[in-house]
Parts: structure tokens; sequence; C-alpha cells
């Protein structure tokens, strides 16, 4: 059952130019000298041929005329890149550097540096997490952290199972 | 298709503002747009409304068409796709999948009710479109797109919004449905065609 689909496939892409070229010499052979891979390729031409010779469907006669009509109406809008403004963009990012340098020369400027020495001072050990932090929150951060979990993997067998397909075909 | 003025030379001058020129447009992709509309809705008059929605679209957002990157009728043919999606949707008629080898409905019992006495003067172009009929609407819309529209693997993955490689899986898939159902239903008319 191998043989033939993959002959097929082969021929498949020898008939419509997707083979490389590499390929090609070896197939143009086998079609020269094995009675079965040339009946198959005759076959396959043939179906090639007819598809290519399929006439496309024709709309009523009157269909451009409506078209024109009905875009009589409307006119081409604004290519979309151009609502992006590069100009806005840039006016936008240098707004919040601005503000963020703002924000920083500020506290530099305001901080008393000689009381930094007594940072290390602080007492985390006074610190009670439990008050913020209950069980029933750890549960729900950890159902939620599961749920990711599951997501992230079904997400990647996936991806790897259609890469698998794909390297098979 | 590309007879005449260049796609891309027609398009610069709708977007400057004339209007008529889009005409030659329409007319040169209306038969392909109708028939990949076709393929998703059986009857000719919502086919043919779809086309118009279709070209209505592609005239309102022609400045979105990059010329450089891809072809007017890859562009054309993707509008096509996305129009006939939304409209299934819309009815809620069923989208099988491009992978499917689902018959579409009917479609075979059609065949067959009228087919037998019929098959005799059947031209072997008919064969083929009868059997394009039996074939889902994904294998019949890429063998379209491959064969009659004239777009590549590359062309044919911007459209459909698959990757290249798939495009190529599902083309050998398509014909090989096409291949068993010519096979299946017309194998005399096949023997005697080829």
């Amino acid at each position: 059952m191998n043989a033939p689909t993959n002959m097929d496939s082969q021929l498949w892409d020898y008939i419509d130019g997707l083979c490389p070229d590499s390929e090609r010499p070896a197939i143009e052979k086998l079609i020269q000298t094995d009675p079965n891979w040339r009946s198959r390729y005759l076959d396959l031409l043939q179906i090639r041929e007819l598809l290519k010779a399929q006439e496309s469907e024709v709309p009523s006669m009157r269909f451009t005329k409506k078209v024109m009509e009905e875009i009589a109406g409307y006119h081409v809008l604004k290519a979309t890149n151009k609502y992006l403004n590069n100009k806005i963009i840039f006016g936008i990012a240098a707004f919040f550097l601005i503000l963020i340098t703002g924000m920083l020369i500020y506290l530099f400027a305001t901080t008393e540096w000689g009381d930094i020495s007594n940072a290390h001072s602080l007492e985390f050990s006074n610190w009670n997490l439990s008050k913020y932090i209950s069980t029933p929150v750890l549960q729900v951060i950890m159902f939620f952290n599961v749920i990711l979990g599951l997501f992230l993997l079904d997400h990647y067998l996936g991806r790897r199972k259609r890469q698998l397909q794909r390297q098979k075909s | 298709m590309d007879d005449g003025i260049p796609d891309n030379e027609i398009i610069r001058r709708v977007i400057q503002g004339e209007q008529n020129a889009y005409a030659e447009l329409v007319t040169r992709y209306q038969n392909y747009v109708f028939t990949m509309a076709l393929k998703y809705v059986p009857r000719r008059e919502d086919a043919e409304e779809l086309a118009q929605d279709v070209f209505v679209k592609a005239y309102r957002f022609l400045s979105d068409f990059k010329g450089e990157t891809a072809r007017f009728s890859t562009w054309l043919y993707t509008i096509t796709q996305n129009t006939c999606f939304s409209y299934l949707r819309k009815k809620r008629l069923p989208i099988d999948s491009l992978d499917d080898d689902k018959t579409r409905p009917g479609m075979e019992q059609l065949e067959w009710q009228t087919g037998e006495q019929r098959m005799e003067q059947q031209s072997r172009q008919n064969t083929v479109k009868k059997a394009m009929k039996l074939l889902s609407r994904g294998d019949a819309s890429i063998l379209t797109l491959f064969y009659n529209a004239e777009q590549n693997l590359d062309e044919i993955a911007m459209i459909l919004r698959i990757d290249p490689n798939t495009a190529k899986v599902r083309l050998h898939r398509a014909r090989q449905r096409l291949k068993e159902k010519l096979e299946i239903h017309w194998s005399n008319e096949i023997n005697e065609m080829i």
C-alpha cells in the first residue's frame, strides 16, 4: 500500500514541478525504465491535464456592472498602516521616557542619601506573610498554575504532533 | 491574467480616484472568485453575492494591498476565503476542516440520482468536475487554487494561512482523494479516458 502512494507522491511532485532538481533525473529514469512507473505517470499526467483544463464558473453577465454600482457609494479607505503615524508612536515613547526620567530625577533629588546606610536594619523577620497569603489563596494559585501547566503541555504536544505529521508526509 | 495593463498599475489608478478602472480588475478575476465561492455555497445566487462582497471589500481596502510582497490575485483569494468562512459562520453552516474527507452533504446523492443516465454523454472534463464536487470544500479549493488560479504553494499557504509544507501535504491529499473518487465512481470512464 505504501509503495504506490509514495510513487504517486513522487510522480505528482515531478509532474507539478515541485520535486527538487536533484530528484528529477532519478524519477525520469524510473519513468523510462519501469513500466509501472510509466503507466502511473501517464495516468496522473492525464488527470493533471484534465484538472488544468477545468473551466472556471462564470457569474451572470451583469456581474461587473453590479459590482461597479455597489462600489459607487464607497471610496477607497486610507491604508491601515497610515493610521499608525510614526510621529505619534515616537511622541508617545518620548512622553513616557520623559515621565520616567523626571520621576527618577525627582527620586534621586529628594532621597536623603545618609539614611541608606541604615537600610540593612530592616527587620524582615517581622513580616507576617500568612496575613496576606491564606491556604485558599495558595490553593487557587496552585490550581491556576496546574491549569496553565496543562495548557502549555497540550500546546507543546500538539505542536510536536503536527511537526511529526509534517515530517512523515 | 496579466494581459494588458498590469494589475498594480490599475490599482494605482483606482487608489488615485479613477474608480472606473476597477472594472478591469473585476472582469479579470470574477470567474475565479466566483468559482472559489461556489466551492463553499452550492447556490449560484449565493456564490455571486459572496463574490460581489469580495470585490466591494477589496475595493474599499485596496490601499492595504502591498504589490511588492504579493500578487493581487493572492490577496483577492485571501479575501474570498475569509468572506466565505464568515458567511458560513453567519449562516451557521458547517465549515468542514481542510483535513476532512467529508463529502459535502447532499452532493453525492445528487450525483447518483442523476448520474447514471447522463454518464455516457459526459465529457472528460465533466467527469473531473463531478469528482471535484464530491470532494470536501478544502480539497476542492486547494486544487482550484493550484491548477486553475495558478497560485503556487507559498501563495496558497498565504491564502489559507498555513505553512507551505502543510499546503503541499494538503494538495497531495486532495489530488489523491480526487483520484480515488474518479476510480471509485467513474472507473469505466477513467479506463476509457486513460
